[in-house]
């Protein structure tokens, strides 16, 4: 069986999700902050079991609040990845707000959470950030080293299969 | 034509690219500002373009002569990197039902605007770590 769904990465501004979306997709990362003004699309497939998922993976310019995300940006989304920075509490102080919008406008979507930039804090700070959400954090990764990227992916396919 | 509608047109022309495709997303016309169509003219419209991908249903679950408009859209093709808007239109002709693809380039303006973005993100992320590393100092004060 052939599978096509869109997935989009969102979050605050400077949180890695183009970071995420190159390491994904091109098995790439830069160091350097580029920010996102718009949206990048591209295109993977993966295998969930004898699925072949073709993944449309959208790359969303970071806003403080997702109010500010052009709407036709979620046309026809199956996945949403919401991205946030473990080093910086600014970035998932309100998530629970965050999250229930998404929820709204996309009843039908899987939602994951996830934190990133593992490798710049330590196991105790992570669990401390995680224990404090209100919100449950599927996964935290590293776009650096490419912690759990893939298994983020799979994760996600395998939901969406 | 007056003269203020040709050179409306000429100005137009140069930054935007007005396609038309089937409503199964097969090459109809292209005006070809932006790019040449011929090497891609076999394809269908969903393989052109990452971002088109879905758009054919999408656009079938909305009503005719609806406009899905998409703003800066960053490298949308290895043969179209820059910064475009893209706008895709279900129409109906006297003969059928059309699909209208318009894509604007935007380069220039997209970034001046990222620019000045990537200095306002870099100075809030600045601040948001400093604000950490002062709580943190907080704390330390505050046990010791």
């Amino acid at each position: 069986m052939e599978l096509t769904k869109k997935i989009i990465l969102t979050g605050s501004f400077g949180v890695g999700k183009t970071s995420l979306f190159s390491r994904f997709v091109y098995s790439e990362f830069d160091e350097k902050y580029l920010t996102t003004i718009g949206v990048k699309v591209d295109r993977k497939t993966i295998h969930v079991d004898d699925t072949k998922l073709n993944i449309m993976l959208w790359d969303i310019a970071g806003e403080v609040s997702q109010e500010k995300v052009p709407l036709s940006y979620f046309l026809g989304t199956g996945g949403v990845i919401y991205v946030f920075d473990l080093t910086r509490p600014m970035t998932y102080n309100n998530i629970k707000q965050e999250i229930d919008y998404l929820k709204n406008i996309l009843p039908e979507a899987t939602i994951r959470v996830i934190g990133n930039k593992k490798d710049l804090v330590t196991s105790a700070h992570i669990e401390s950030v995680i224990s404090g959400l209100d919100v449950e954090c599927d996964m935290t990764t590293s776009a650096k080293t490419g912690e759990n990227v893939e298994q983020l992916f799979q994760n996600m396919g395998a939901a969406l299969v | 034509m007056t003269n203020l509608e040709k050179y409306r047109l000429e100005h137009l022309s140069k930054s935007t690219q007005v396609m038309l495709f089937d409503v199964e997303g097969t090459f109809l016309e292209s005006c070809d500002s932006l790019f040449n169509t011929e090497e891609l003219n076999d394809n269908p419209l969903h393989t052109w373009f990452p971002i088109a991908g879905n758009i054919i249903d999408t656009l079938k679950a909305v009503d005719t002569n609806t406009e899905l408009f998409f703003p800066r859209v960053e490298d949308p093709a290895d043969f179209l990197t820059g910064i475009y808007d893209f706008r895709f239109v279900r129409i109906e002709t006297s003969e059928n039902s059309k699909l209208l693809v318009i894509i604007s380039d935007f380069t220039e303006i997209y970034d001046k605007y990222r620019y000045f973005q990537q200095q306002y993100n870099e100075v809030r992320i600045e601040k948001q770590h400093l604000e950490v590393q002062l709580s943190q100092l907080r704390q330390q004060g505050g046990q010791s």
